[in-house]
């Protein structure tokens, strides 16, 4: 049997304990507060950027970790697994998948076989994909097996989400695409998706009220569902409002939920919300 | 166009109208019409100072009139009038002009001379046509009048004797008591005190058709029993004894005063009471018929220090001095093409579906423009524009597939006119506020197709309550209770729902009734004579009543309305 390991970094959500029970190599990204920097689930938590973030003044960024980072990780795993699949963030959203890309570079071609992959999501989105990956490994899937659930689970996985306001997807530079469609004189509480590793407008509305509605009509759009992860950033009485809505057309136990952290958190703000879905392989 | 010349009055009435007389007639009902405007106008349910009935009506003649070249057939005249009211439609009243003018030209379509047989038959066709144009055929407005017209013609035609003129007559008179009843089968008109509006305007062009057949003057005399006539010729039949006469106004100053025994004492009679004050000094108003009576009684408790007592016919007439500033001087009816604004950056081309949305201010427009509208028409709330402004910007858009945003229930026909008469396919979204429109447009989405942005634009309307602050250009009631004139108003989804002297009391108070605890977020437009600082503190004070709703605060530009607030 072939010796995968997983790679991922922290812009996936996946819960540490999760990732490590999993057998999944987490790389943190890296927070920069004002001129602090701090390593992205470990040295700071979600509850304490979306707190920083309520407050007037702070300079908050997320930093790529160096592909020197990386090049160390890599060369430790290989010492160990003959396979490496590592899955990172929308290249489009950051440049943690340059850095892998980069560090890739740099190892002896002989040293193991590598897989740097652009998942073109984001949060539960790659969260999904990296799970499905690592459930794979444990099954006992050969390197080719596990190459093509990705790219395939890549193709049936789908995020959308919205933001209570613009303004941290603005400060990032993460809407820079969209954001002549998005920008306009009015608050709105805008419903995106993303489009093979971009932010792409889906809907505006008004209110979270037809937000969260928007959330629920996203999942219900699809033929057939396998899998329903809700994210939020700092309101969880908001999921049991969707949970309520989707309990109708999905299995409440199921129905699986998780918080933003700071990775993702820091560019979309306090009051966000996001759904992924997982069609599952066979749908159309 | 001076057709009508000074000698006409001297000649013989004509027995059957050709195309040339035609012509005149309809110039004559426009001269005639043009005069009335401002009353017309004031001829509003709620005392609100945008009332443009007579200027839509009127401009609707007017560019129904602009193009037509005299011809000595009927069929021809009326053919040519006809389409130019359609696209000059300006205004519910404007819109059911047109189709009532669509079924006299319908009716005539084969006459090149109209006798009397032929006018019956066309006032009986153009209530038909007038009847279908709306969804919601409503009694006690111009569809009565034009039915009733038709009725009363085809009554006189049956007399011996009948000609051009008694059928016309006939007619003209039918269409006055159609009016004067008018308050009795639509109660707003009852409770405001006011006859329809279109229906007067109605009456005004036959009479003023009549008035050039008779070879009577068409200049107006300026009298005040004649313009009271005109406001009020239900009111005596309405109220009876009620029926008031002079606006009194005075101030009182006594010690002890009991304000509310005399407020009581003044419910009793006359209308429009107001009493306000304290124990040593009373602010009254009040309309009644014997304001003798009214000093006499006052005088038992103190001393009266002003004292104003006004006919009713001259308020009036000093109120149309200040609002019927823009109504003439309309040539050519076209002038307001100017108005279209269209995007000229990426927005505009991309997309399948492009947005015309009509925005009565600066600030509103631009709102519309963020979020992808093609093009913008300004006015709506104080100038409604025409079926030819809807259908131009239509045109101007690159899209064939276009939803209207008409953000105004006096624009919803003239959008809806626009579907039959341009290639393109268009959707009307029923926005009936702009605030409404602003939510439906928020939900568009330029990259699905017409079907879908109609249905979800549309579904959007109902999750706003829009509130409308402005001041009362007159007298009202509202639920029994007396609206003077100046005080502000406000209201909520097109009815008027408070009236109080300051606009903080009344924007609490309407919004009080705007169910804030379902609402999540306030959006605040000022109009073109508030300060932006006025807006902002208008808003803190409203967080601070509010603080879990956000709140937000925009230039909506907008004329005469101080405020317009969105709940959502």
């Amino acid at each position: 049997m072939a010796n995968i390991k997983i790679v991922t970094d922290s812009a996936a959500d996946i819960p540490l304990e999760l990732a490590y029970e999993m057998g999944i190599e987490v790389v943190p990204l890296l927070i920069r507060i004002n001129d602090r920097i701090y390593r992205s689930g470990i040295d700071i938590s979600q509850e304490q950027v979306f707190a920083l973030q309520q407050e007037d003044g702070h300079i908050i960024r997320t930093i790529a970790p160096a592909p020197t980072f990386f090049e160390q990780i890599y060369r430790n795993l290989a010492m160990e697994y003959d396979h490496i699949f590592s899955v990172h963030l929308s290249g489009r959203l950051g440049g943690v998948h340059r850095a892998a890309k980069h560090a890739c570079t740099k190892l002896p071609a002989s040293l193991t076989r590598m897989g740097i992959i652009d998942s073109r999501s984001a949060s539960m989105g790659l969260g999904m994909i990296v799970l499905a990956a690592a459930q794979a490994v444990r099954d006992g899937a050969s390197p080719e097996e596990v190459q093509q659930l990705i790219s395939r689970m890549m193709q049936h996985t789908h995020v959308v989400f919205f933001v209570d306001s613009l303004e941290y997807l603005e400060q990032s530079g993460r809407l820079s695409v969209a954001a002549h469609v998005l920008n306009s004189m009015q608050r709105i509480k805008p419903l995106m998706i993303l489009d093979d590793g971009d932010i792409v407008p889906y809907e505006r509305t008004r209110t979270r009220a037809k937000a969260i509605e928007g959330l629920f009509t996203f999942i219900e759009d699809f033929p057939q569902v396998r899998d329903v992860y809700i994210m939020y950033a700092t309101t969880p009485d908001d999921v049991d409002k969707l949970v309520e809505k989707v309990e109708l057309i999905f299995p409440r136990d199921e129905i699986q939920v998780g918080q933003f952290g700071p990775s993702i958190g820091v560019h979309l703000g306090p009051g966000a919300m996001g759904v992924a879905v997982f069609e599952g392989l066979d749908a159309g | 166009m001076h057709i009508l010349q000074e000698g006409i009055s001297q000649r013989q009435p004509i027995q059957a109208w050709d195309g040339t007389h035609l012509v005149q007639a309809f110039h004559a009902a426009e001269q005639w019409l043009k005069q009335h405007v401002p009353a017309i106008n004031r001829l509003n349910v709620f005392p609100v100072p945008d009332g443009d009935t007579g200027t839509n009506m009127h401009l609707t003649l007017a560019a129904a009139l602009y193009g037509v070249t005299p011809a000595a057939s009927c069929a021809l005249v009326t053919d040519q009038v006809y389409r130019g009211a359609l696209m000059g439609a300006r205004g519910n009243s404007g819109v059911i002009l047109s189709q009532i003018l669509y079924g006299i030209a319908q009716a005539l379509s084969n006459h090149d001379i109209c006798g009397p047989v032929e006018l019956a038959h066309a006032l009986s066709r153009a209530s038909t046509t007038a009847y279908l144009s709306t969804s919601d055929p409503r009694e006690g407005t111009i569809l009565t009048v034009i039915r009733e017209m038709g009725e009363a013609a085809q009554q006189a035609l049956k007399q011996a004797g009948a000609d051009l003129l008694s059928v016309l007559s006939a007619a003209v008179e039918g269409a006055r008591t159609a009016v004067e009843r008018t308050p009795t089968l639509l109660k707003v008109l009852h409770d405001a005190g006011v006859v329809d509006a279109g229906g007067q305007g109605l009456y005004i062009i036959f009479e003023g058709m009549l008035r050039w057949a008779r070879g009577e003057s068409l200049t107006v005399v300026k009298s005040a029993t004649d313009e009271q006539e005109m406001l009020t010729p239900a009111f005596t039949d309405v109220h009876g004894e009620d029926a008031f006469g002079y606006c009194t106004n005075l101030l009182l100053r006594g010690e002890g005063l009991p304000i509310e025994g005399i407020r009581h004492h003044m419910d009793t009679v006359g209308r429009s009471v107001v009493v306000v004050g304290d124990d040593s000094l009373v602010r009254l108003h009040i309309h009644t018929l014997r304001p003798g009576d009214i000093l006499n009684y006052v005088m038992q408790y103190g001393e009266l220090l002003r004292i104003e007592i006004a006919n009713m016919d001259q308020q009036r007439a000093a109120l149309h001095q200040h609002t019927s500033g823009d109504t003439s001087g309309v040539e050519p009816p076209y002038r307001d093409m100017q108005r279209i604004s269209s995007l000229n950056n990426t927005a505009r081309s991309t997309g399948r579906v492009g947005v015309v949305a009509v925005a009565p201010g600066k600030g509103f427009a631009e709102i519309f423009r963020s979020f992808g509208a093609g093009a913008v028409i300004t006015g709506g709330q104080t100038m409604n524009p025409s079926t030819q402004d809807v259908l131009a910007a239509i045109e101007s858009l690159p899209q064939d597939e276009v939803v209207i945003l008409p953000n105004n229930s006096n624009v919803i026909l003239a959008a809806r006119q626009t579907v039959k008469l341009t290639r393109k396919h268009v959707g009307v979204i029923v926005s009936k506020t702009v605030p409404q429109g602003v939510a439906a447009m928020i939900r568009f989405n330029a990259t699905s197709d017409l079907n879908a942005n109609v249905a979800a634009m549309q579904e959007e309307l109902a999750h706003v309550a829009t509130a409308e602050i402005t001041t009362a250009v007159r007298d009202a009631w509202l639920a029994g209770q007396a609206v003077r004139a100046g005080q502000f108003i406000a209201l909520l989804d097109g009815e008027l729902v408070v009236a109080g002297d300051s606009v903080e009391e009344v924007i609490d108070a309407v919004l009080e009734r705007m169910d804030m605890g379902k609402r999540e977020n306030l959006t605040i437009y000022y109009g073109q004579d508030v300060s932006v600082q006025k807006a902002q503190m208008l808003a803190e004070r409203l967080q601070a009543c509010y603080p879990e709703h956000e709140i937000e605060v925009r230039s909506g530009g907008q004329p005469v309305y101080n405020y317009i607030l969105s709940a959502e």
